[in-house]
């Protein structure tokens, strides 16, 4: 009589999630429920291999020791509520349902008792809980290795997905060779007053791709003789003791953040050249191209130099032993035979040190402009620049300047992919195999 | 030929054969190239040490003098007068030396604003006391030139109300029952926006400032001094923070000084303040004290309160976020790929795929975790996750995972095979040799990537921006999912800030990260030596 009415009752108390909704703050709710779940867990494990250990003593042989057992307990116990977690996920993502908070927390707190309860009656000697557990474990942990495969794909398809949205209304040759690139317009026109002066929205990147180089060729100027001549020193010259107390100091000068690089750059260095340069009359913008250049390129020393390192390290000492032995001076071997043999290994630390160049934020944000000029001693900019200044602020993702940023990302990560790819194929193909290699 | 003597040597061999000198000078030659290619490795070095040396002490010299910071001994002068001209509380010498923050923080000490409000009591008052607020009418009486009489609606009079009374209203409604269906006009406390709107004439939003100038004009709001504390006029003297120019020209920088504008009179320290600012310092009126602001406060938009303490909070609860998913995951990764993973194509392309993953640049990962996390909090119906610390957190990770999965795994190949082979012997499965054997000999390898994994992420700026912790946060996050900042973030924004006295706390804020990234790996150094294990 009354059931149905109760249970219509229920069930559209239960749709409308507001009633059964926990308002507590979440981090505490979230808090809590991880607590009640781990003392679920140690009281299901305790249970069931203690009742594992009763067996053993009636005289029956286990299959596995018991404490496989209590982990049995506890993966049977959260497979459910995990499996349900999932389910609600996809309802509330897909919106199709929307699940209030309190069935969820049940969900983890009432199927792990139910299926405690089902679990225990199972345990008997002859079950071989310790290939079932492994089995979970090895799902885990292949679960965990593709996260890694997720976070790329999540990288690709964010990029990707907008940069069409992007090409679809911007011709992808105009984007690639034109010189002009003025978004601006194109939030003016998305506001209706397309029309006022100045607005010519132009998505020519060459400026910005010469402006990424630029900068990136005065840092290898700084970085590569001084990463490759210091890696010589360590690998060739330096003694034991010298070698630990110089490379954890290449290690601090590695571990300083970019954004107080770009500091130094922005407020010590450019006022420097600029003063240096107006000593030879010539005038010098505030963000010029060198600071960056040089502080970048100081940045990159301790990787290319311990990159080099490891490569020079690898070089067996008896084609050294060799070049001694027929009266080589240390420079000369080095010149000559180490060198040589480190040679793709060099290269591919000199690739992997450009990409690093090209992709850095921080200090071209700090140190360079929005202008992108020609003469490294004008105002500068950089690929990395525009894709931070176009993606903050208010974004709306119909906004054609919004989404020039996401074509931005796209080149970027497609030139460091190449440049990494490049690297390992140099190192791979190019490797001197020594005896006994 | 000569006889050796005292005065003459034997004869060289380079002057008996000719051929032999010139070997020898080829010979010498090589020497010296070989000495001088020596000094250009290690003048390479020295390069790059000597940058290090000059960027610290330049850091150092820039940061310093923001651990301390201007104060003036002055007299305040809480009187009624005080109430509509605050800046009168301060004696004519030291009115334009103290900073904004010390005016408004007299303004609300020595009184508080009130407007009269009609009343209603019902019973609805006792669920939600906003509703005993009721629309005010002014009508001639009032307001004697008032024509049409004027009805401010309940939602504007709630603007003008400090929300603590709604509270005491309705206490008073449930401890004195016969108040039910009084309807009255009643004075109560004013809110902090009607307040600043009897000072300056700001704080309050378009729509409700007629209204407000109305109760003003009619004398149903304003300001009324605080007699209880200070009686007739109470007149105090105390150390109170000095304008950030003061404290800047205090400091000795040359842009604040009067002779280098080129009016001086137009200066933001005139030479008569600078003279007058000279002679309280000499009477020892003023004084550089110890800066505490910088790490008790939040940002600010003033730069002598400014600190940065929700930023290392922040940091702190990001690092925490970092690490609570990245450790997990990146062991049970290695673990995986080192000891479980069959040679095929998919163990491949993870290889790879991780490899690649830590040659990306950061600001991609910023790109992701904006699409990612930010979008997906907003289906989810968790609001806007922009400057949270769980998707800062959730971002960071994303980018230090390959590092310590690449740091791990060289930790776990550092482990002998024999160790391995002698947990197989025993008849131990594969995963009991990981977790019983393989992981403990391994643990100091991977809390050394860890951490230095972790002291990367500290210094990690671009992705966050664009994540949206770069915005402004004047308090510490109690929660994953309060607005947060980061020290990197902080240093950044306030290097963007237009008043160069911003600049000097930039640079300690970056003094106290470097610390903090150079204790890490110190740390993680000290965890690498100690733990050398011979095999």
């Amino acid at each position: 009589m009354l059931i149905p009415e109760t249970f219509s009752a229920a069930w559209s108390l239960a749709l409308s999630g507001e009633a059964l909704t926990i308002h507590m703050h979440p981090t505490v709710l979230v808090g809590a429920t991880v607590l009640i779940c781990a003392m679920l867990a140690g009281v299901g494990y305790q249970l069931s291999k203690r009742k594992t250990i009763a067996i053993r003593r009636t005289g029956l042989e286990l299959n596995s020791t018991p404490d496989y057992y209590g982990w049995y307990a506890v993966v049977a116990m959260f497979m459910p509520a995990a499996f349900a977690s999932v389910v609600i996920l996809t309802l509330e993502t897909t919106n199709v349902l929307d699940v209030p908070n309190t069935v969820v927390v049940a969900s983890w707190i009432v199927l792990p008792l139910v299926a405690l309860a089902l679990v225990m009656r199972r345990i008997s000697a002859k079950l071989n809980a310790r290939v079932l557990v492994e089995r979970v474990i090895y799902a885990v942990l292949l679960g965990a290795a593709l996260i890694s495969i997720l976070t790329t794909a999540g990288i690709l398809l964010s990029v990707l997905f907008e940069s069409v949205r992007f090409f679809e209304q911007v011709n992808v040759f105009e984007f690639l060779t034109g010189t002009t690139w003025s978004p601006g317009g194109a939030f003016l026109e998305g506001a209706g007053r397309g029309d006022e002066q100045g607005t010519e929205t132009e998505f020519g990147a060459v400026k910005l791709f010469y402006g990424t180089l630029l900068i990136t060729a005065i840092a290898m100027l700084v970085a590569a003789p001084l990463g490759l001549l210091s890696a010589i020193y360590m690998s060739e010259y330096a003694s034991k003791r010298v070698r630990r107390l110089t490379k954890p100091i290449l290690e601090m000068l590695a571990g300083i953040p970019t954004v107080v690089y770009g500091f130094f750059a922005a407020i010590t260095v450019a006022p420097l050249i600029v003063d240096a340069t107006s000593a030879f009359g010539v005038s010098t913008s505030y963000q010029n191209a060198i600071a960056p250049g040089i502080i970048m390129g100081v940045m990159i020393i301790p990787f290319m130099s311990s990159l080099c390192d490891d490569v020079m390290s690898s070089v067996p000492q008896n084609i050294r032993r060799a070049s001694y032995a027929m009266g080589s001076t240390k420079a000369e071997t080095v010149k000559k035979i180490v060198l040589p043999a480190a040679l793709p290994g060099v290269i591919s630390a000199f690739l992997l040190s450009v990409s690093r160049a090209i992709g850095e934020t921080m200090i071209v944000v700090m140190a360079a402009g929005y202008q992108a000029n020609w003469s490294p001693l004008n105002g500068s900019t950089t690929v990395t620049v525009h894709i931070v200044a176009n993606m903050t602020g208010d974004k709306e993702y119909d906004n054609l300047q919004t989404l020039s940023a996401f074509s931005l990302g796209l080149t970027l990560l497609l030139m460091t992919l190449a440049l990494n790819v490049i690297s390992a194929v140099v190192i791979r193909k190019f490797r001197q195999r020594y005896e006994g290699d | 030929m000569s006889q050796p003597d005292a005065f003459n040597q034997a004869p060289s061999s380079a002057e008996r054969d000719p051929r032999w000198a010139r070997e020898s000078l080829r010979l010498r030659r090589r020497y010296a190239k070989d000495k001088r290619f020596r000094f250009y490795t290690v003048l390479a070095l020295l390069i790059a040490f000597a940058f290090l040396a000059v960027f610290l002490i330049d850091l150092v010299r820039r940061g310093a003098p923001a651990l301390r910071q201007a104060e003036i001994l002055t007299e305040i002068a809480y009187t009624p007068d005080t109430l509509e001209k605050p800046l009168n509380a301060f004696p004519e010498d030291t009115r334009d030396l103290v900073s904004d923050t010390v005016r408004w923080a007299v303004r609300s000490e020595v009184g508080w604003a009130e407007v009269t409000a009609r009343v209603h009591f019902t019973e609805q008052v006792k669920e939600d006391p906003s509703n005993a607020i009721v629309d005010m009418k002014l009508t001639t009486d009032d307001l004697p030139f008032l024509f049409d009489g004027l009805t401010i609606p309940r939602e504007h009079m709630l603007q003008l109300i400090d929300p603590s009374e709604l509270g005491r209203l309705q206490q008073e409604l449930i401890s004195d029952p016969s108040l039910m269906g009084k309807n009255e006009r009643v004075i109560l406390r004013g809110s902090p926006a009607l307040q600043q709107f009897l000072t300056d004439s700001t704080g309050l939003d378009e729509a409700v400032v007629e209204g407000a100038g109305r109760l003003d004009e009619s004398d149903l709001a304003g300001m009324r001094f605080n007699a209880e504390k200070f009686g007739e006029g109470k007149s105090v003297e105390q150390w109170v923070l000095a304008h950030h120019d003061v404290d800047q020209y205090l400091k000795g920088y040359k842009y604040m000084k009067p002779e280098s504008y080129p009016d001086p009179e137009l200066a933001p320290i005139t030479p008569e303040m600078a003279k007058r600012i000279d002679r309280l310092y000499d009477e020892g009126k003023i004084r550089l004290a110890f800066n505490h602001y910088f790490f008790t406060n939040g940002d600010s938009k003033t730069p002598e309160t400014a600190g940065m303490w929700p930023a290392i909070v922040g940091s702190v609860m990001v690092l925490g976020i970092v690490l609570l998913l990245c450790l997990p995951i990146g062991v049970l990764t290695s673990i995986y790929l080192e000891e479980f993973a069959p040679d095929n194509i998919v163990t491949q392309t993870i290889e790879v795929n991780i490899n690649n993953l830590a040659a990306i640049p950061s600001i991609l990962f910023g790109v992701l975790g904006l699409v990612a996390f930010v979008t997906f909090g907003e289906w989810m119906g968790w609001g806007n996750l922009r400057t949270t610390a769980i998707v800062g957190g959730a971002t960071l990770a994303l980018m230090t995972l390959p590092v310590i999965i690449i740091s791990t795994r060289a930790a776990l190949r550092a482990v002998p095979d024999s160790i391995r082979r002698a947990g197989h012997a025993m008849g131990a499965t594969r995963w009991q040799v990981v977790v019983h054997h393989v992981l403990p000999a391994s643990i100091s390898g991977i809390m050394t990537g860890s951490i230095i994994g972790l002291a990367q992420a500290m210094g990690e700026t671009a992705p966050l921006i664009i994540v949206g912790l770069v915005a402004f946060v004047p308090e510490a996050p109690t929660g994953p999912v309060d607005p947060t900042t980061v020290m990197p973030a902080q240093i950044f924004s306030w290097w963007g800030m237009p008043q160069r006295a911003f600049q000097e706390r930039a640079a300690l804020a970056i003094l106290v990260l470097l610390a903090v990234v150079f204790i890490l790996n110190a740390i993680a150094l000290v965890i690498r030596a100690r733990s050398e294990k011979s095999w």
